[in-house]
């Protein structure tokens, strides 16, 4: 039996382990265009920061996947898929043979069209070799601008800004993260990463580059010049679906897989940023890995692990800043009744989501870590917090 | 029983808690993880955790 993985990112790599585990008569091999062994890709941000170095965030060498039993092949891209012959074409034009193969492609950073962008040059963050042309860039640079307001881009503009760069963000949407956080709660962000000296330009109509080193854009009907020395898109993430498609897999925004993570064409599985599931694209690590060691179950024995969906994240530190979602949160509103605690001076923004008879349907928490776990716990219980409301949103956690 | 932090992402691992999406108890010591357990938020394996003081 060969199980065979394409993509080495943290989906096959948890795939390949759980194979291992799963079938040890079986062999298993990873190919991976990357020339670097597995890295741990939230770590690129401080590589980025010049913190880290690429080593600090390889947790193994080639020789200990090896050692594993794993035939690890790095700089080495598969190009083509050969269904009726269960065949993987390589970059070197070698084939190889595949009982069961599981699709780990990942996803491309995704980089809406800026005017002028393909004359000037702009970066995305993805990869290794991303994280290192970004960190040379920041040597010849004084001014960045990072073109996308979410987690990653505010990641980027801490990261940029501890380089010591003045940094900008610039948002199309009205506030920063608007799927999490309400227009208050991203006035406080914006207020605390304005203290680490990133500025914050949002409901941006227009980017555009119209020389080398500046960037404009287009707010409330006028136009704003920023300096940018280094343009830096987050834009969000793109699946690489292309080597599926040109097998005939099904595939939307991802590979399409069921609950078995199979795709449309027996014997071929999906897993991680690059697979769609019941139209969820998650993009994160904790449904890469879940998904990944349903597929590794089913790809030795089919119908063995039903996967039900991941839990999305809901505790994350943007920019240095703690930042939990609990339950539903409602940023654009809802039926709950929402208080508010807005407290910039001490960087804090708390708000408390109730029904009607003071149960707690959702919470967000901005600067408070303190609070996750009872508000969740709260949220959980389904009780009535009755009097304890106002100390609850005072940050009064512990029962008198 | 101390904490541990992962020197990656800064996920904190706390004993009191656990971490239920591994299956892992409440009350269980980081030293008592299984070889294959890593940190939920970025997937870095447990000698890449620094125990914090
Ligand atoms: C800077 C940054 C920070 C992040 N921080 C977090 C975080 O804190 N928490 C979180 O949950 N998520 C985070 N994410 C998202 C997270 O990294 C992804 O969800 C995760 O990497 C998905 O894993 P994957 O294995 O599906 O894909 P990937 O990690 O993208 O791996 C796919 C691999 O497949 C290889 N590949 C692609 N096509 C081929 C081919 N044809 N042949 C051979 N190899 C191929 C690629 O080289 C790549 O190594 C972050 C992402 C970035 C970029
Ligand atoms: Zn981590």
């Amino acid at each position: 039996m060969h199980l065979v993985i394409v993509g080495g990112g943290v989906a096959g790599m948890t795939a390949a382990q759980r194979l291992r585990a799963l079938d040890p008569a079986a062999s298993v091999t990873v190919f991976d265009a990357d020339p670097h062994p597995y890295y741990l890709r939230p770590g690129l941000i401080e590589v980025v920061a010049g913190l880290k170095h690429l080593s600090d965030i390889t947790p193994h060498s080639r020789e200990w996947y090896e050692e594993q039993g794993i035939s690890y092949r790095t700089a080495t891209q598969v190009t083509r898929v050969d269904v009726p012959s269960r065949l993987v074409q390589l970059d070197s034009g070698d084939t190889v043979a595949y009982d069961r193969l599981l699709l780990s492609t990942g996803a491309d950073a995704f980089c809406p069209p800026v005017p002028g962008a393909e004359r000037y040059g702009v970066f995305t963050l993805r990869s290794a070799e991303n994280a290192e042309r970004i960190l040379g860039a920041t040597e010849k640079s004084r001014t960045a601008v990072i073109v996308g307001g979410g987690w990653l881009g505010l990641e980027m503009a801490r990261a940029l800004a501890v380089r010591g760069l003045e940094a900008s963000v610039v948002e199309r949407e009205e506030w920063l993260l608007p799927g999490q956080l309400d227009r208050e709660g991203a006035g406080v962000l914006s207020a605390l990463l304005h203290e680490q000296g990133i500025h914050v330009y949002t409901a941006v109509a227009e980017v555009t580059l119209p020389e080398k080193g500046l960037l404009r854009v287009v707010k409330d009907s006028r136009a704003v010049t920023i300096r940018a020395e280094l343009v830096v898109v987050a834009a969000g993430i793109r699946c690489r679906t292309d080597l599926a498609l040109r097998a005939g897999t099904e595939a939307r925004r991802g590979v399409v897989v069921d609950d078995w993570l199979a795709t449309s064409i027996s014997g071929i599985y999906a897993a991680g940023d690059v697979a769609e599931w019941r139209g969820h694209v998650y993009g994160i690590i904790p449904a890469a890995r879940d998904q990944a060691l349903a597929a590794a179950a089913n790809m030795v024995e089919h119908g063995s692990l039903r996967y039900r969906g991941s839990t999305p994240l809901n505790t994350l530190k943007v920019a240095g800043v703690d930042l939990a979602i609990i339950g539903d949160a409602q940023p654009r509103g809802g039926r709950g009744q929402e208080l508010r605690h807005i407290d910039p001076a001490n960087g804090v923004y708390r708000k408390l989501v109730l029904d009607g008879h003071t149960r707690l349907l959702g919470a967000v928490l901005l600067g408070d870590r303190d609070g996750v776990r009872p508000l969740q716990a709260l949220a959980r219980s389904g009780a009535s917090l009755g009097d304890r409301v106002q100390g609850l949103l005072a940050g009064e956690y512990t029962l008198p | 029983m101390s904490k541990w932090e992962c020197t990656v992402c800064g996920w904190i691992y706390d004993p009191q808690v656990g971490d239920p999406s591994q299956g892992i108890q409440p009350g269980t010591p980081f030293e008592d993880l299984p070889d294959s357990w890593v940190c939920p938020e970025c997937g870095a394996p447990k000698d890449m955790f620094e125990e914090l003081g």
